[in-house]
């Protein structure tokens, strides 16, 4: 288990320069231990430098980055264990898949940690079963595979470092719907087995309020609110003045709301809808 | 009615694995497509979607069948460069990724790339392309440089680029499938924009549920056969079937699918989480 | 991230921006040919007036200009330091003599005229060409001054696309090498420790991604260029088309005459010239 702290955490872009942009400023927060905490926010909001900073490849301009309150960043020589501790699946991963074939991709992040032979089959194979794929691919060159199949094996690339907190950016980004649903399948069954952190950057609300506990929303390179889903779709207004969408059954339910129909708070999934609308029509 | 624009019959296409393999992506499939028309063609990955979209553009060609583009017929190995060249300048095509598909390095160079293949005149070339960058809100970006443009501006100077070509048909390839939420909105919009108002075709190719249910007219293709054309609401009430072909409902319309499941009746378009809230409105508000 | 620009185009209304770029060109190569020609004060002063007159028509900051000549300053340094050490003179022009050391007023002179060639070398060029003019029209400036080159069948159009699109792209994998990079080092992957050997063997993961990715660009690039109707430079025409004005012509022939003064001067030997 693994507890990941930032406190006050700022970095910049292009700095120096004309260019100069704030992606992160003054960040404090710190993640459930064992849950699935979704971080939204518009593009530019600092998502993205958020989860580099959490998985030591972004060193803060100002504040610290803590792991069971140890600062990740204070022994530089050090932080490849952060990184092998928080694995950090990149927009597009399946850019980064580079070996003959897909066994020997998954088995780079493991055999980069000084694994033995046997132990890095073991985990290659753990990791591909979590994201289905099946041991014929594993043979396969990352050419041969679909675009779903290369982006579940970039997944288990960093999954077979097994690490303590699993990071993902966008993790179904240009993904058919299909594809989209393996993945949050794989991810929702990977927490159920492990127990472990997860933290998943989405742009889509649909999503996070399907496999999110908890959510953190940024804007403006600044956490504005961390709670869980439920606190934070019902404040529709906030989210929309800060440019995020709702879930489209929380709209739904805002519509109602305006007609006069109250579906009551919580109610942003279709189970929780569907659920709330049969009581409904059953006091009839 | 008259002449369809594009006319396809009984066509079919395969290509071949590096093991020998067949796979046939396209089979025996026919549609007409008239002018002004604005359809989206529905399917998952690998349904055969972007192989129809490359071969009206005669990118592929097809092993059999008809394929007639504005009473022209494309015969593979017949048709001249030439005639290619003018099929071309008539169906425009805008990409899935926005970065692939810029040339040039500034925003108003690449509008102008299209009309200065085309051999336009310099002063028609300048006008065609204010003109283009206006109707799309991209005006005040004319001399910036595309990569530092978001996903959603990009896109829609991709499509600035055709529009200056004066095209007839502009088919999209899934156009909006990397952008973020509001550039997917902005690039809807665009193509909305350019049906309606320049009256020109579309042909919008796309794995969103929610997206196809704007066009006029949806057609559902899964492993290369053609399932079901028509309105979206009539396509889209085979409900069963397209969460078979694993489609992307949306989360309100599958809200409404359960109800009815339930034994509730509920009877309309449910496309959008608005026409959802009507349908439901209409039930609940007897409580 | 987004940060990389290529040449430091800076937009401006300007005179110098509105002229001709194939003017533009031959305008700088002869402005630097001329910094060679000058000899002695009176043609360094009448050059560095020049180089501040085309400043000011330029309208750039002179901040931005002089940031231009740091990146050589180190240069500029060590090559006058040498001067000033080094050169030798008559004896009655001994300035200072102490230890090891004799500086004479040659030595100071030759330095002196040495940073003003280099600073007039850097104005020159970035005055004319890298800060009014973009990337893209300096490609097609090119393209039109080969001309000639076409007669003899050199694919001028087909180097100057390639130019362009490597204008385009150099941004976009450089950008895509950073975030490869990243990703290969949440994996672990260690590109800053170990022998030479190690450092690129550690590269292997980075640079078969890249590649692979700029071959999927070029081909995707390729589809989308062939249905934009491109088929090469035959029948193609231009937006820019470029005219040579009035004013292109008086500043080519205020910069020949300029030249032609420097020649003058240098065989009339006018001027102040120390040795």
């Amino acid at each position: 288990m693994a507890r990941i702290t930032l406190s006050g955490v700022s970095y910049s872009y292009g700095k120096k320069t004309p260019y100069e942009i704030k992606a992160l400023d003054g960040v404090n927060i710190e993640i459930a231990d064992g849950k699935i905490t979704g971080i939204i926010g518009h593009t530019g909001s600092g998502k993205s430098t958020l989860v580099g900073a959490i998985g030591g490849l972004i060193e803060p301009d100002e504040g610290q980055v803590l792991i069971d309150g140890a600062d990740v960043w204070k022994n530089r020589k050090k932080i490849r264990e952060h990184r092998f501790r928080v694995g950090l699946v990149m927009q597009y991963p399946e850019y980064q898949l580079f070996e003959e074939t897909i066994r020997r991709d998954i088995a780079f992040g493991p055999r980069n940690m000084g694994l033995s032979d046997e132990e890095i089959e073991e985990r290659v194979v753990e990791a591909a079963r979590f994201v289905e794929l099946p041991e014929a691919l594993l043979e396969k060159s990352p050419f041969e595979l679909s675009g779903g199949e290369k982006r579940r094996a970039a997944i288990a690339g960093v999954i077979a470092m097994r690490p303590d907190v699993l990071v993902l950016d966008e993790p179904a980004a240009g993904l058919d719907p299909r594809g989209r649903a393996a993945i949050f399948r794989n991810i929702a069954e990977y927490r159920r087995a492990t127990g472990k952190t997860v933290i998943i950057v989405s742009h889509s609300m649909e999503d996070v309020a399907t496999y999110c506990d908890e959510l953190v929303v940024m804007s403006g390179a600044k956490v504005i609110m961390h709670d869980t889903p439920n606190k934070v779709f019902s404040n529709p207004e906030f989210l929309v003045k800060n440019g995020l969408d709702l879930p489209q059954i929380a709209r739904l339910n805002m519509y109602l709301r305006e007609k006069g129909i109250d579906l009551g708070e919580g109610i942003y999934t279709v189970e929780g809808a569907f659920n709330k609308i049969m009581e409904l029509s059953s006091k009839k | 009615m008259g002449e369809p624009f594009i006319s396809v019959k009984n066509l079919s296409y395969a290509y071949e694995e590096d093991d020998g393999r067949k796979i046939q992506v396209l089979k025996n499939l026919s549609i007409d497509i008239m002018r002004g028309d604005f359809l989206a063609v529905l399917g998952h990955n690998g349904s055969g979607k972007s192989t129809l979209a490359r071969i009206l553009n005669m990118i592929l060609f097809a092993d059999s069948g008809k394929v007639v583009i504005d009473g022209k017929e494309i015969i593979p190995n017949e048709i001249s460069d030439d005639e290619i060249i003018e099929l071309r300048k008539k169906i425009g095509m805008v990409f899935q990724n926005p970065d692939n598909q810029l040339v040039a390095t500034i925003v108003e160079d690449d509008v102008a790339f299209g009309p200065e293949n085309l051999g336009i005149p310099s002063g028609e070339i300048r006008e065609r392309v204010d003109n283009a960058l206006a109707e799309l809100g991209m005006s005040e970006y004319a001399k910036h440089e595309p990569h530092r443009l978001s996903g959603g501006q990009k896109q829609r100077v991709a499509i600035a680029g055709i529009l200056a070509m004066l095209p007839e048909c502009i088919i999209f390839d899934e156009s909006t499938a990397m952008l973020d939420p509001k550039g997917r909105q902005e690039v809807l919009s665009a193509i909305e924009k350019i049906n309606r108002e320049k009256g020109i075709t579309v042909i919008m190719i796309t794995h969103y549920m929610d997206e196809a249910a704007r066009a006029d007219r949806v057609v559902v293709l899964d492993d290369g056969d053609l399932i079901f054309d028509g309105k979206p609401e009539e396509v889209f009430s085979h409900e069963k079937e397209l969460i078979s072909m694993g489609l992307d409902v949306p989360q309100c319309t599958s809200l409404i699918y359960k109800l009815r499941e339930a034994g509730f009746k509920l009877e309309g378009r449910c496309l959008s989480a608005k026409e959802c809230a009507e349908l439901l409105f209409g039930e609940l508000k007897n409580n | 991230m987004n940060s990389i620009s290529l040449g430091q185009y800076y937009p401006a209304e300007s005179p110098i921006h509105r002229l001709d770029v194939r003017i533009k060109v031959v305008v700088a190569i002869l402005f630097v040919v001329c910094t060679f020609l000058c000899k002695n004060v009176l043609s360094f002063a009448l050059l560095l007036s020049l180089a501040l007159l085309s400043i000011i028509l330029s309208r750039l900051p002179i901040g931005l200009v002089a940031r231009g000549v740091r990146p050589i300053l180190i240069i500029i340094a060590i090559t006058s330091l040498i001067n000033i050490f080094f050169s030798t003179g008559a004896p009655e022009n001994i300035v200072v003599d102490w230890w090891i050391f004799t500086i004479y007023r040659e030595g100071i002179y030759n330095a002196l005229l040495m940073i003003v060639r280099f600073v007039c070398l850097i104005v020159g060029t970035s005055v004319f060409l890298t800060y009014t003019t973009t990337p893209i029209e300096l490609t097609d400036a090119i393209e039109d001054l080969l001309w000639p080159l076409k007669k003899l069948g050199v694919p001028v159009h087909d180097f100057a696309m390639m130019m362009t699109i490597a204008l385009r792209f150099i941004p976009l994998l450089v950008d895509e090498t950073d975030k490869i990079m990243t990703a290969q080092k949440a994996r672990g992957a260690d590109f800053s420790s170990g022998s030479l050997a190690q450092r690129a063997k550690a590269l292997v993961p980075v640079l078969i991604p890249l590649f692979v990715s700029a071959f999927r660009r070029a081909e995707e690039l390729a589809v989308a260029m062939e249905c934009r109707c491109y088929h090469g430079g035959e029948g193609r025409t231009r937006m820019n088309v470029r005219h040579v004005h009035a004013k292109d012509f008086v500043a080519l022939f205020g910069v020949i005459l300029f030249g032609v003064g420097i020649v003058v001067l240098n065989t009339l030997n006018i001027g102040y010239s120390i040795s």
